[in-house]
């Protein structure tokens, strides 16, 4: 029976860890740019915008 | 069961105000550019906190899953050095830490400049009061408009007010207008806070600090002492009320006695318009 080859485990681990370490993180902080702060950010301009608009009329 | 449906019900009627509300999640609403700034410098680096802390977590999870005796008993005893491993987790959080950096200075910079300040506002710790001076606007007798706020006990409040945040003379300003307040104190050190407009500074006996303020809408903005000065600390809050420029010069008017010009204006008054040229 042929033994699987044991060379490169580690470098190719490596990779895969800080690729899918980083790519989740990444997909979690743009999770968070997208849903949290981005609404906040347009909820606050709202109502500064409805405010302005109060004043000069 | 009722602890945990009120909880849903708050995550789910997520409100926020001026004050600090029970189980408030998050951050009150702003009332000034400054807190504004604030509020965005907490979510760029929440970015790359949520970054670092996914990538390590999962770094952390691989490591102990993959690397561990009984699941790997190669042991990797030539990866004594890695240059390139070391170079990676040395310049990606210098880089990251740049990044956090740049708007953090750019910031802290911004609050401190005080440029062409309309008004003035002194604000005076004491054991366990504030006091508060206009020293823009001048009676007959050349004084300036002083008075001190005192915590409203519980006994006093009335239906609507916040328990040990209420005073009975709040800072009434006006909103608009590029305010200075001068901080200081007379015993012990103090620390002038108002979350929602994005304001501590402390209060030092013998020193003036300074910080400017432009308040974006009108609103009661309640805030507390912030640094422990003796035993009634968390008894001296600071509320500051801003109202529009009509208001606040009726106010005005109240503070100082009326009498009155050929144009209608106490003197204090037509002070106050000479001074804000930009929203009279």
């Amino acid at each position: 029976m042929a033994l699987a080859p044991i060379t490169g485990i580690l470098r190719k681990r490596l990779i895969f860890d800080i690729s899918a370490g980083l790519g989740l993180g990444l997909a979690c902080s743009y999770a968070y740019w997208y849903g949290v702060h981005i609404p906040s950010v347009r909820k606050r301009d709202a109502f500064y915008a409805k405010l302005a608009q109060e004043k000069s009329q | 069961m009722c602890f945990l449906s009120n909880l849903i019900w708050l995550s789910s009627n997520l409100c926020s105000n001026d004050a600090a509300q029970p189980w408030q999640f998050g951050f009150q609403d702003g009332g000034s550019p400054s807190y504004e700034g604030i509020v965005e410098l907490h979510d760029d680096i929440m970015f790359y906190l949520i970054l670092i802390l996914v990538g390590v977590a999962w770094m952390l999870m691989s490591t102990i899953r993959k690397f561990n005796w009984n699941h790997n008993q190669i042991v990797h005893k030539y990866l004594n050095h890695g240059t390139v491993l070391e170079l990676i987790w040395t310049i990606s959080p210098a880089l990251v830490l740049i990044a956090i950096a740049f708007p953090s200075f750019k910031l802290l910079y911004l609050l401190d400049e005080v440029i062409d300040p309309v008004m003035t506002v002194k604000a005076i710790g004491n054991q366990w009061y504030w006091s508060y001076e206009y020293s823009d606007y001048l009676d007959q007798e050349g004084q300036s408009i002083e008075f001190d706020s005192y915590l409203v006990p519980e006994s006093d409040l009335e239906i609507g007010d916040l328990r040990l945040l209420e005073v009975d003379n709040r800072v009434v300003v006006p909103v608009d207008t590029h305010i200075r307040f001068i901080v200081t104190a007379r015993d012990v050190i103090h620390s002038f806070a108002v979350p929602s407009l994005g304001v501590k500074l402390d209060c030092i006996p013998g020193r003036l600090n300074q910080f400017s303020l432009v308040i974006n809408r009108e609103g009661v903005f309640y805030g507390q002492c912030s640094e422990l000065c003796g035993v009634l600390h968390g008894f001296m809050p600071v509320v500051i009320e801003a109202v529009s420029l009509e208001q606040y010069l009726a106010w005005l008017s109240d503070q100082i006695p009326p009498y009155l010009t050929k144009e209608g204006y106490t003197p204090c008054i037509y002070l106050c318009i000479t001074h804000l040229p930009s929203v009279c």
